[in-house]
């Protein structure tokens, strides 16, 4: 496979260890005995999730070169991880990042674009729009020491895309940003995913990977407890709720229009103008109970099956360990 | 958004990193004191001026002769004058004080890039550890060189307009701190990166500029004068005139090993260490080779005139009435040898006054300190 159509990320039998030696087997933070597969195809949104520990930012900082593996292959855009080549290529916002706090914003992009090998005026045409569009057009000709946590979020991520990357890793990228600065870093998360880059996004906010991922993989104790996409992990039930409008139907007339249909409750509804009719059962049945209602003349307000939220999936995961 | 991506550059990518340390030490308050305290010397020579026949003070306010000393320094006494100057400038003033804070203000240069968080956004640039690590010691060469030049140009243009001297060997000053800078910046580099602690980096590495200094002139007055104290401790031992002086020696034989010990650990020592001492030295000889300065004749003029003083000062010692216990009769500078300024030379006989020798002793253990950062910096996670 030639590093062009290779994946953005493949791994395999992914191990590391810390403070291994000859008298201690040390922490295994990722990967446990037989380490961990995983791969990212290129122009996707990836989502890795995990509780505090999983081994989420080992993983990542393994496919950057800034952690050694103990044990198994790690590859990014086509080439071993580790190589200065693939970096080039790549952006990163780590978490809890220090930027250097004696440059302006400007001169911190200046620098980190440079260091990337491109040229100052080139990283200066680039730089306008993406100040625009985070808001941070007015103040990048600040020290970075005078901006809010929420400022160093937003120019954390201009300076890790500012060279134009293939593969942009962010790791908490929302943390400390207020509701408009996180709608912002979103929509440019999704516009970078259209465009062809891929991101992979390491993030507590369970919404916000819900809203934006095309692939999760959830983390535990260093081993992938689930990996798919967001219907594959939020997979829907046979739980319908129907919202009728009161003034058309009554608990009774609806027992016996649907007699023959099992699973019929009726949930409280704190809206007296409402009726909540709940159903258990898959869309054929679903469709055939609600021609009957319109048949019926009941006016119906809303049909919602209901889904497990990625959340949901997460904690029972978490809480289970199973896989 | 814009234009396509050019290839990347690797000199822009060193460039980067040279902009990042230059803004980093420009931020350092130790930086801003060292140039406030180079203006000081700088002052002086702007407000003393050495005249061929006097030297006047605040722009001919005062004028004063030479010093008696003044038949050592011939019919234009201002290269001594210089000389002497620069002595106390460079070697001593900006040599310890200078090099100390230099050591204070570039400590930080290893430990703030290895800080969480920090070490992440500078690892994951495609430039392998090995340049961001010599890039930190570049900088720091480049730091007290840049600073040793503001000092040294400022000091020949105070020469030059006041005194009327045309002094360019003052400039070559510069690259004495940077040698000796060298040797110790790969030390300090070597802690930080252990430690990841500027306290501990800037701590440690003044510690060694001292304590490396101490060894050297320790074994400087050992290789000059040891052999005078050996030799009385094996006369008396072996020919004692009466039995008090039996008794004596044999007190005195087990001692003759341990000092023999300690010359032994000292000469080990010296020859192992960086030679710090040699600074000054070392660029003379580099100057006097290549240009043909004329400024180590001065230097072993002035080692000279010290010398006498040193003659007449024991003499003194020994006619004091009722001192029975006065330096040796030996001690005086035809019996301690040539000084050791001297005997250094590139021809040397003897390897360890050779100028080769100290210069090579020095870069192999300079280039070990920063294998072993290298080494270290590879096999650290971040």
């Amino acid at each position: 496979m030639t590093p062009s159509s290779s994946p953005a990320v493949r791994v395999a039998g992914l191990r590391k260890t810390y403070g291994g030696s000859l008298f201690s087997k040390g922490f295994q933070a990722l990967g446990g005995e037989s380490g961990i597969d995983l791969q990212v195809e290129r122009g996707t949104v990836f989502g890795l999730l995990g509780p505090n520990g999983a081994g989420k930012t080992t993983l990542v900082k393994i496919l950057l070169g800034l952690v050694r593996k103990s044990a198994g292959t790690a590859e990014l855009l086509g080439e071993p991880t580790g190589r200065a080549g693939p970096r080039a290529r790549v952006g990163y916002l780590p978490e809890a990042h220090r930027l250097p706090l004696y440059l302006t914003g400007r001169e911190m992009l200046r620098i980190s674009g440079m260091m990337v090998g491109c040229s100052k005026s080139w990283i200066d045409e680039r730089s306008g729009p993406w100040l625009e569009r985070l808001a941070m057009a007015d103040s990048v000709d600040r020290k970075i020491k005078e901006y809010s946590k929420g400022m160093m979020q937003r120019i954390g991520l201009v300076q890790a895309l500012i060279h134009d990357p293939e593969v942009v890793f962010l790791d908490e990228p929302t943390d400390g940003v207020d509701p408009v600065g996180r709608a912002a870093i979103r929509e440019t998360v999704t516009d970078l995913a259209k465009g062809g880059t891929t991101v992979f996004l390491n993030s507590h906010l369970l919404v916000e990977v819900e809203m934006i991922c095309d692939r999760i993989v959830i983390l535990k104790d260093g081993l992938i407890l689930r990996e798919g996409t967001l219907a594959e992990l939020t997979p829907s039930s046979n739980a319908v709720l129907l919202r009728l409008d009161a003034s058309t139907a009554s608990c009774e007339s609806l027992s016996v229009l649907l007699s023959e249909h099992h699973g019929i409750n009726f949930p409280p509804s704190l809206n007296p103008a409402e009726l909540l009719l709940g159903l258990d059962t898959d869309d054929a049945s679903l469709n055939l109970v609600i021609d009957k209602l319109r048949g019926a003349g009941i006016a119906i307000h809303q049909v919602h099956r209901e889904r497990k939220g990625l959340e949901d999936v997460f904690i029972e995961l978490v809480q289970g360990g199973s896989q | 958004m814009s234009s396509a991506r050019p290839a990347p550059s690797r000199a822009l990518a060193l460039r980067g990193l040279f902009a990042d340390a230059v803004y980093q030490v420009l931020d350092n308050r130790v930086f801003r004191v060292l140039i406030g305290l180079s203006l000081l010397p700088i002052l002086l020579t702007f407000l003393v001026g050495l005249k061929e026949e006097s030297i006047s003070l605040l722009f001919g306010m005062w004028t004063f002769d030479y010093p008696a000393m003044s038949a050592m320094l011939g019919e234009d006494p201002r290269p001594v004058a210089i000389e002497w100057l620069l002595d106390i400038v460079i070697d001593g003033f900006v040599g310890n004080i200078g090099m100390t804070l230099s050591v204070a203000a570039t400590a930080f240069f290893v430990p703030r890039m290895l800080e969480k968080g920090a070490a992440d956004l500078v690892f994951v640039k495609p430039l392998s550890r090995w340049t961001l690590y010599i890039s930190r010691y570049v900088t720091g060469l480049v730091f007290v060189g840049l600073l040793g030049l503001f000092l040294t140009t400022g000091i020949y243009f105070g020469l030059l307009l006041v005194s009327g001297y045309n002094a360019p060997e003052v400039l070559w000053s510069s690259l004495t701190l940077v040698y000796l800078f060298g040797m110790i910046h790969a030390v300090t580099m070597l802690i930080g990166v252990y430690t990841r602690s500027t306290s501990a980096a800037m701590i440690l590495g003044i510690v060694f500029f001292f304590g490396n200094g101490c060894v050297h002139k320790t074994w400087q007055v050992k290789d000059q004068a040891g052999h005078i104290l050996v030799e009385q401790m094996e006369s008396s031992s072996n020919d004692p005139e009466s039995e008090a002086e039996a008794h004596e020696a044999k007190g005195t034989t087990p001692w003759i090993g341990l000092v023999k010990g300690v010359y032994f650990a000292l000469d080990s020592v010296h020859y192992i260490l960086p030679k710090t001492s040699d600074a000054t030295l070392v660029t003379l000889h580099i100057q006097d080779a290549v240009f043909g300065s004329g400024r180590l004749a001065i230097r072993r003029k002035m080692e000279q005139a010290a010398m006498e003083d040193f003659d007449k000062d024991m003499d003194d010692a020994r006619s004091r009435p009722g001192d029975r216990d006065g330096p040796p009769d030996s001690f005086n500078s035809e019996t301690l040898g040539d000084s050791f300024e001297s005997q250094f030379a590139w021809d040397a006989e003897e390897t360890r006054y050779s100028v080769w020798f100290s210069i090579l002793s020095s870069m192999a253990f300079t280039g070990l300190m920063l294998l072993l950062g290298m080494w270290k910096l590879r096999r650290s996670d971040f």
